[in-house]
């Protein structure tokens, strides 16, 4: 996909996504071609759909869309994937020792069938494939209710496992994380577009308050976050392992949560009206954070696996960057 | 001498050509793997060894133009060699990062000094300083006051400079000085070549907060400077400097980006894993992601400046992220390694004192963390500038 491309594709999601209802965006994300699009070039579609997504405070089935193919699941019918509980460290929404499999996670979506990995305490996951009325699900409203996340919970027999090839769930997780990092980096730059609208226009002390320096310099830490955030995601799609895929996710949601903070205080009261709506930006901010993560979670994780390994990897080289910035 | 290798070669076919040539002198090169715990002299003099065994053996003569002494080849040639050197367990030489300034700049508006003098200098026989601050001009660069009048074939130089790295070990000097009115602030400026053994030199050295002699004041008293020393155009010096801050602000973070894997690394070999707190890993791991967003960030600009792009505004979030990441993993490392930064005497807890102390000026030099700030605000998220210009 070339820069123009690129830019075309953006402007048509952006599009869909902000004048689809929920309940169509599903179909419109498939009519777009999203599955088509994730045996070409997933970074591509991945960065894109997310990041406006994230830019728009949009709600869609759109990681399940994408985490479901990963998963080489049928796009012919909903397909809900189940993320882990928000517990740092987990990585599976179901456990099993024996004949049942305990499910107890999240979702983006409601829907008549949810794949989910079940920890069976080897080293790597089992699929299963679980009918929604074999299980509880429960809307969340929590702190982001408008993000539509589903509890789904409850116990079912074993037999519904099914062929975890290759691991594609270390390959799935390693998406839903990238996506979430892009969709952070929406996030962010949301947040960075309101408070920079909002200190240069309004006038303390005979000035713009933009000119404050404690003003700028918080949001330009924010720009700075972000870009790095922005670098390990491009980072994670050229390097494998999950090493990069965390980083990324942990980088990114910090950057948007420092975002919210940020903009939060430099709106002052306005801000913090429910009509003014950035308190919509900061919620969801702080919910994708903590899903797979949050990053402080995130951070202590990698700087364990460093300290007992007692190794410390460079991620990719110059000539990835190169690459990259060619391709 | 010609090169260990055919042609300019890819970066791939470099890396594993330097780890051989690293692995099979082992034995002779086993005394640069650590920094000797003595004075800044003594290590620059302990490091001048090991940069003439990296020059013949030719590697830290890629990236550089063959009239200059070089194999020809780009600065991601560069910043491969620089990498690998850490990658394999050395130390990298300081005055390799010092040359990360004043080299890219020299070879692209003074070729003819470039060819005279980079030979030396990657032959580790000579250093060369950056004269850019003046006591009254830090942040304010543009407000500087040494000045060099016009004497027909000369300019007689007059002021005093500041921070210098290594300046009196230096045998030239790169100097920022007014050729125009007093109140001419950036457009009156010019870049220099100044030898430091010309009479009306004073060099002195400076000893930071570390206990080392890091940098140093230079005075300049009438000293005669011939015209074929000035770099790029009379006027011109602004942009100069700016081309030598893309440099100093890119290159040098991917350098350090790379030294500080190797701190960390070190860091996490001594530590004991089961007493290690979950503050400490905590901090071990906030530092590592902030080091490898800096790592993929100047990654791509090191990329582009070989490629002859200029990052414009943007170099000022690699220069921020590295003074945040320095100085995160300083304490992250003293943390994890508590209290031997306090309290033990041994050879790697003196040098890592240093480089926590180290760590403190990195978000003062190269243009303090306040001054990327706000370049970030104004000329990136094009909000209004509040200083008078």
């Amino acid at each position: 996909v070339n820069a123009e491309e690129r830019e075309l594709l953006r402007t048509s999601i952006r599009q869909l996504l902000t004048s689809t209802s929920r309940e169509h965006l599903r179909a419109a994300l498939l009519e777009l071609g999203v599955v088509e699009a994730l045996e070409d070039d997933p970074r591509s579609i991945v960065e894109l759909v997310f990041e406006e997504q994230g830019r728009a405070i949009v709600a869609s089935p759109a990681l399940d869309l994408v985490l479901a193919a990963t998963l080489g699941q049928p796009a012919d019918e909903p397909v809900g994937v189940v993320l882990p509980p928000l517990v740092a460290g987990r990585t599976t929404g179901a456990t099993s020792a024996g004949s049942t499999v305990e499910m107890d996670g999240i979702a983006f979506t409601d829907a008549p069938t949810y794949v989910v990995a079940v920890d069976t305490g080897g080293p790597t996951p089992s699929l299963a494939r679980v009918a929604a009325t074999a299980v509880d699900t429960t809307a969340v409203q929590g702190f982001d209710p408008d993000l539509g996340l589903q509890r789904v919970r409850g116990s079912v027999p074993a037999n519904v496992m099914v062929d975890n090839e290759d691991d594609a769930w270390a390959a799935a997780l390693h998406t839903a994380r990238r996506a979430l990092g892009h969709e952070l980096v929406g996030v962010a730059e949301n947040l960075l577009t309101t408070a920079r609208a909002h200190v240069t226009e309004r006038h303390q002390f005979g000035q713009s308050i933009a000119m404050f320096q404690t003003v700028k310099h918080r949001l330009a830490e924010v720009h700075a976050l972000t870009i790095a955030g922005r670098k390990l995601l491009e980072l994670s799609w050229q390097v494998g392992g999950d090493l990069p895929s965390i980083l990324a996710k942990a980088q990114c949601g910090q950057a948007a949560v420092l975002a919210a903070k940020h903009a939060q205080q430099v709106c002052g009261g306005i801000g913090f009206t429910w009509e003014h709506g950035l308190h919509r930006s900061v919620r969801r901010a702080y919910v994708l954070d903590s899903i797979l993560g949050p990053s402080t979670a995130l951070q202590e994780e990698v700087g364990r696996r460093l300290v007992d390994t007692h190794r410390v990897p460079r991620l990719g080289h110059l000539e990835g960057a190169a690459v990259a910035r060619a391709g | 001498m010609t090169s260990p290798l055919a042609d300019v070669p890819d970066p791939a076919e470099l890396r594993d050509a330097i780890q051989a040539w690293f692995k099979s002198g082992e034995d002779r090169l086993a005394p640069f793997r650590a920094k000797p715990p003595g004075s800044m002299e003594e290590q620059i003099e302990h490091e001048r060894l090991f940069v003439r065994h990296l020059y013949e053996g030719g590697w830290t003569r890629y990236g550089w133009p063959e009239s200059s002494g070089g194999f020809g080849g780009t600065a991601l040639h560069r910043g491969v060699v620089y990498e690998e050197i850490l990658r394999a367990g050395y130390v990298l030489p300081h005055v390799i990062e010092l040359l990360e300034t004043l080299g890219p700049v020299l070879t692209r508006f003074s070729p003819a000094l470039a060819d005279e003098h980079l030979p030396t200098y990657l032959a580790g026989d000579v250093l060369w300083g950056q004269g850019f601050s003046e006591p009254e001009a830090g942040s304010d660069l543009a407000s500087l006051r040494t000045r060099a009048t016009d004497e027909g074939d000369h300019y007689l130089l007059n002021g005093q400079k500041i921070w210098t790295t290594l300046g009196h070990l230096s045998s030239y000097a790169m100097v920022l000085a007014r050729t125009g009115a007093p109140d001419s602030a950036h457009r009156g400026l010019s870049m220099l070549w100044v030898d430091l053994r010309a009479p009306g030199v004073l060099v002195r050295p400076i000893t930071a907060a570390n206990g080392l002699n890091e940098f140093a004041e230079m005075f300049f008293d009438d000293v005669v400077v011939p015209k074929e020393h000035l770099i790029g155009d009379e006027g011109g010096g602004w942009g100069v400097a700016m081309y030598l801050l893309q440099y100093e602000r890119g290159m040098y973070a991917w350098m350090r980006q790379s030294v500080l894997h190797a701190y960390l690394e070190a860091a996490v070999a001594d530590a004991d894993a089961d007493t290690a707190g979950p503050a400490a890993v905590a901090a071990i791991g906030n530092a590592y992601m902030l080091l490898n967003g800096l790592r993929a960030k100047c990654a791509e600009t090191v990329v582009r400046l070989a490629a002859d792009e200029s990052p414009g505004p943007e170099i000022s979030v690699d220069k921020w992220l590295l003074s945040t990441a320095e100085r995160t993993l300083l304490d992250a490392i003293r943390a994890l390694l508590w209290p031997a930064l306090e309290i033990d005497d041994d050879d790697a807890s003196a040098v890592r004192r240093h480089e926590w102390m180290y760590s403190r000026a990195t978000s003062i030099f190269g243009g303090a963390a306040e001054v990327q700030l706000d370049i970030i605000a104004e000329r990136m998220l094009g909000l209004p500038r509040a200083r008078a210009r």
